[in-house]
């Protein structure tokens, strides 16, 4: 969008809709928390195999009209990636090829910065101007872009609810649930082919569903002890040192604590979409910045990150050989998006499809008899079946409307 | 040029002041700078929540700031390697997650071993529990029964190294057959017996008032001691079966530390496990407080690895 002039319109598209996926997502953390967490204890191994499955039907839509087949090849590198490591079910070493330190595997943050951060910047260096664009930046008034969001609200209450169920299931997460919010909402929309070359709605949807996991996270936590997340691991630690153990009792013995942990959640979702309104201004001139100063920042802090998440070099290590596999496969066109979505969703594919076999077989059955006897798994199969019709037919149109591109080209 | 010059050297002199604290000592000095702790897990778990309360007990006793360092990965085998390599100088303390350090060196090959480890203090047990699903049995000997009857259909969640051992002890005593069903984590554990997707699971009683609110049952202890407000629970130990499992956080240093430097560590943690309001803080975890060190602490330990060693030879299928 920037480089069409509206980077102001993405960035107050990006607080608002973060804004009101954050606080729907507190909302729903402080009014339906039973109930969402008893959905959430439903979906045992077969459901999150199954859900696994439907999200890795998104890399159809993440294609972005580039070809299906390669978008495939991306999902399945990604997915032997995740595999590399040691399994976490029989704690044996696999894939480590007799090095120490690939015990540990690729984590998703090392990938993730790797991948999108820093393969960026090392494309970057080959821009000669020195800027990320030179075109003038437009003004744009903060109520177009709420009227813009409104003009979206199914997508972006869709978006929102699909964040708000994907980040209430223990140990899924917030990537997970944008990459199937973006996927839903392209391969729904009018527009499929505006989606990656500056469209609102992939913003929107995107930014509602990662920030309604913010709060809904705190849901299998809060009402049954089960941490879903690394933060919520860091905050029911912080619970118990001091005695409150999480779970039913959090809201009778110490009904304070739990609310006023909620509504401090809701204050700085507030504070943030605040902050994110008047900050716009500031942020904007990012995009000015000569990519001389830029780039190494970008790359210092991306590995800072890397590191602070495990303390370990080994990660930095990690996220500059996927910042440089990254640029080969841009270079040769593989998409990125859906090698990352592999690595996310690889583990939970991999984890839950192995306990559903065992599982399976304690039930003196087959696994595809023992899903069929689930009722949320033939919901989840349906609901994979409609999502590959409408991914095949989402590329047919990205594919004519490439075709058509091309034509009125020549 | 100047300005480059001068920011280069205060770089140096920086440098100078992380690395070149105290320098090289001797052990009557211990400790003349700050120590590392090393946790082999992710913030906020059991591990890392009595680390931090050692930690900063520690910090105290010994006057040296002692900061508690996270290094997770691979099922805790990266942090029991860091330790079992680190320089046995006092300046690196680990916390190891037993039985998981034990119980990884008897299933494969480990680049560190048990001898590696220098055990100096265990503070709290966190006390394993079969507890079953909503609905399906209601006390051990009910489970036994239908067990029996029913080879392989009863099914056990675990997650690690400790609650594997766990699933596998209940099978020996019990004398049936259950399938075993892993986990990556006991958080995945706890809430698929929430959904009723598992017969049983081994978990630590921090778990036990959601699930007990879920109406799930707590069937049998795997350890001799109980935890506090959970005492009705029978043990495997009271039906006369010689079993005592725990999980616990085992503080530890390289083997090899000099003998003034271990000896001012072992004051310092002694004290610290005569400090009612530190025992206070152990209780708060859901865990029992039970201060172990020196010969006591090596046949607590010792046992341990031989009843796991016991149950990796009885099931070699389950381990792999």
């Amino acid at each position: 969008m920037t480089k069409k002039g509206e980077s102001e319109r993405a960035l107050y598209l990006a607080v608002l809709s973060s804004g009101f996926g954050g606080i729907v997502g507190v909302l729903a953390l402080i009014f339906f928390t039973p109930s969402i967490a008893r959905i959430a204890v439903a979906f045992g191994p077969p459901e999150m195999f199954l859900l696994g499955i439907a999200g890795l039907t998104v890399i159809g839509a993440l294609a972005g009209g580039s070809d299906l087949p390669k978008s495939f090849f991306s999902a399945a590198f990604g997915i032997v990636v995740s595999a590399i490591g040691v399994d976490n079910m029989t704690a044996g070493n696999r894939f480590n090829f007799g090095i120490p330190s690939l015990k540990m595997g690729f984590d998703i943050i090392a990938v993730v910065l790797g991948m999108f951060a820093i393969s960026e910047m090392l494309l970057n260096v080959t821009i000669k101007e020195g800027k990320i664009t030179n075109i003038k930046q437009k003004k744009i008034s903060r109520i177009a872009v709420v009227k813009e969001i409104v003009q979206n609200k199914g997508m972006a209450i869709r978006s929102t609810l699909i964040g708000v169920l994907i980040g209430a299931l223990p140990g899924v997460g917030a990537t997970t649930a944008s990459f199937v919010a973006y996927g839903n909402a392209k391969t729904l929309s009018k527009h499929p082919e505006e989606y990656g070359n500056g469209s609102g709605e992939g913003i929107i949807a995107n930014e509602c569903a990662n920030n309604a996991v913010v709060g809904s996270c705190l849901i299998p936590l809060l009402s049954l002890g089960i941490p879903g997340s690394g933060t919520a691991a860091i905050m029911l630690g912080a619970l118990t040192v001091h005695g409150i153990i999480p779970g039913p009792e959090l809201f009778t013995k110490h009904a304070t604590v739990a609310y006023t942990f909620m509504y401090g959640m809701l204050l700085t979702v507030v504070v943030m979409l605040v902050i994110g309104l008047f900050g716009v201004n500031l942020f904007k001139n990012v995009v000015k910045i000569d990519l001389s100063y830029i780039i190494p920042l970008t790359i210092a802090f991306s590995l800072m990150g890397a590191y602070a998440n495990r303390n370990s070099v080994y990660d930095m290590t990690c996220a500059v050989i996927m910042a440089f596999v990254a640029v080969l496969m841009k270079k040769n066109s593989f998409p990125i998006a859906p090698m990352v979505l592999g690595v996310v969703l690889g583990p939970i594919i991999e984890t839950n499809l192995r306990t559903s076999i065992v599982l399976a077989g304690a039930a003196k059955s087959n696994l595809v008899f023992f899903l069929l006897r689930r009722p949320i798994c033939i919901v989840l199969l349906i609901l994979v079946g409609l999502l590959l019709f409408f991914m095949v037919r989402v590329n047919k149109r990205l594919g004519l409307a490439k075709s058509r591109a091309l034509a009125s080209e020549d | 040029m100047r300005k480059i010059l001068t920011v280069c050297i205060i770089m140096i002199f920086a440098l100078c002041q992380v690395f070149g604290q105290g320098g090289k000592d001797d052990g009557a000095s211990y400790p003349s700078k700050n120590i590392e702790m090393i946790v082999p897990y992710g913030a906020g778990g059991g591990t890392d929540n009595a680390a931090r309360i050692i930690a900063e007990a520690l910090s105290t006793e010994l006057g040296r700031q002692v900061n508690v360092v996270n290094r997770a990965g691979a099922g805790g085998e990266i942090g029991f390697e860091e330790i079992a390599t680190a320089e046995p100088d006092g300046y690196t303390i680990g916390i190891l997650g037993g039985p998981d350090h034990s119980y990884l060196v008897n299933i494969k090959e480990t680049n560190y071993s048990l001898d590696d480890f220098d055990n100096l203090a265990v503070y709290n047990l966190s006390l394993p529990v079969l507890v079953a699903r909503k609905g399906s049995f209601s006390n051990w000997d009910e489970l036994v029964e239908y067990a029996k009857a029913n080879p392989g259909s009863v099914t056990i969640g675990c997650s690690g190294g400790g609650p594997i051992t766990e699933a596998a002890i209940a099978m020996t005593c019990g004398d049936f057959d259950a399938t075993i069903v892993k986990f990556s984590g006991s958080a995945d554990v706890s809430s698929s017996l929430l959904g009723g997707h598992i017969d049983l699971a081994c978990l630590t009683p921090s778990y036990l008032p959601t699930l007990e609110a879920n109406g799930c049952v707590p069937l049998i202890y795997f350890s001799a001691e109980k935890v506090p407000g959970y005492e009705d629970i029978p043990s495997l130990a009271e039906l006369g079966f010689d079993v005592d499992m725990a999980h616990n956080p085992i503080v530890a240093l390289p083997t090899g530390c000099p003998d003034e430097v271990r000896a001012t560590l072992m004051a310092a943690l002694d004290k610290i496990g005569s400090d009612p309001q530190i025992k206070e803080k152990f209780e708060n975890l859901n865990t029992v407080y039970s201060y172990k060190t020196g010969e006591e602490l090596q046949k607590y330990l010792s046992d341990m690895d031989a009843l796991i060693a016991d149950m990796v030879v009885q099931y070699p299928t389950l381990f792999v």
